[in-house]
């Protein structure tokens, strides 16, 4: 009886190593092929051709683009040698395109000034011209009536009634005239990212077409 | 008797007419007491000959104004922000009193009816002038 049972434990034991294994029995037909029996060799890969890339929206946020592209050694080159390669392309793509994505610049003309005070301002007679006119002007009156720091402190301290108005269309236009230096300011920032992403763009184009020729694959 | 009385009228007379007007016309608002005064329409104009119609607060005048013209100064009375201006000049002319000075870039002047109190006021500044008008009272 126990020869029995034991028997029949070493069948069970010798079907699942059997269902496991490659020796025999039955295995189920897998799911998906092997992967290497599809994929070619490493040195007969060749990735797609890169898709063209449209320049970014007017205010879209730059796009980020990969600083160090893909690149294999399609030649079996040696890791020295493609790093040799790659400084060598980075210096030749600086060259050709300007852009240095170490020290990323781009030519741009100065910023539309923004923190300038409309040059309107000073016409207006505002509350701080008000306060020092209106301190000399007391001054000058206090000194007529003999006492020249009342009427000194009486026009600085409080400000006049009438050195104090402001004109209402003043006051709309440097509203509008700040509303078009925000504009201007926010134009001219997208355009430096626009031109920044071009600049990499160009640099990673000629830094791919260098080592490309140098026999590697660059995606 | 009645010559007395006669010439008593003629005298009297005489004196009516050779009164002074300045005299004759003074009324309440003449400045002997401060006056309050509140501005009911302000115009912008600028020196292309262009006016609009504002209002007091738009070109940040005070709505109500204290007049002393004894103590030769005008405040704010309707901001806490104390705002003062002290009056140069005062002139009485044809039952009508005449306040002037200058703050900042500006002259001004401000007249006001000795009888009705009305008020007119224009400031006057570098190719812009505003000119108000309101009504004084004595508080």
């Amino acid at each position: 009886m126990l020869k029995w049972i034991a028997g029949a434990v070493f069948i069970a034991a010798q079907l699942v190593i059997g269902c496991a294994g490659q020796g025999g029995g039955y295995s189920p037909p897998p799911a998906m092929p092997p992967p290497m029996a599809t994929n070619p060799p490493p040195a007969a890969y060749s990735p797609p051709p890169p898709a063209y890339t449209p320049p970014p929206p007017a205010y879209a946020p730059p796009p980020v683009y990969s600083t160090q592209p893909y690149i294999y050694p399609a030649r079996g080159q040696s890791p020295q040698q493609e790093e040799s390669d790659k400084g060598q392309c980075y210096g030749w793509a600086v060259q050709q395109t300007g852009f240095d994505p170490a020290n990323p610049r781009v030519a741009m003309p100065p910023p539309p000034p923004g923190d300038a005070p409309p040059p309107q301002q000073s016409l207006a007679g505002g509350a701080l011209e008000g306060g020092l006119g209106g301190g000399a002007l007391g001054a000058v009156g206090g000194a007529i009536g003999g006492n020249a720091g009342e009427g000194a402190a009486i026009g600085a301290a409080v400000g006049g009634l009438f050195g104090l108005m402001r004109r209402a269309r003043l006051q709309e236009e440097q509203q509008q005239q700040m509303q078009q230096q925000q504009r201007q300011q926010q134009a001219y920032m997208a355009q430096q990212q626009n031109a920044m992403a071009q600049g990499r763009a160009n640099y990673n184009r000629a830094f791919s077409a260098c080592m490309t020729a140098r026999g590697y694959t660059v995606n | 008797m009645n010559r007395v009385v006669v010439l008593g009228l003629a005298v009297l007379g005489v004196l009516t007419v050779a009164a002074p007007p300045s005299v004759a016309a003074a009324g309440k608002y003449d400045g002997s007491a401060s006056m309050v005064c509140a501005v009911s329409s302000v115009s912008e104009c600028v020196a292309t000959g262009r006016c609009e119609l504002r209002t007091a607060s738009n070109v940040n005048f005070p709505g109500i104004i204290r007049v002393d013209v004894k103590g030769m100064k005008m405040s704010d009375l309707a901001s806490e922000k104390p705002r003062e201006s002290a009056i140069r000049n005062v002139d009485h002319a044809n039952g009508k009193v005449i306040l002037s000075g200058a703050e900042g870039e500006r002259g001004w002047i401000l007249l006001i009816n000795e009888t009705s109190g009305t008020m007119s006021a224009t400031a006057a500044g570098d190719g812009e002038g505003f000119v108000l008008f309101g009504q004084c009272a004595l508080p």
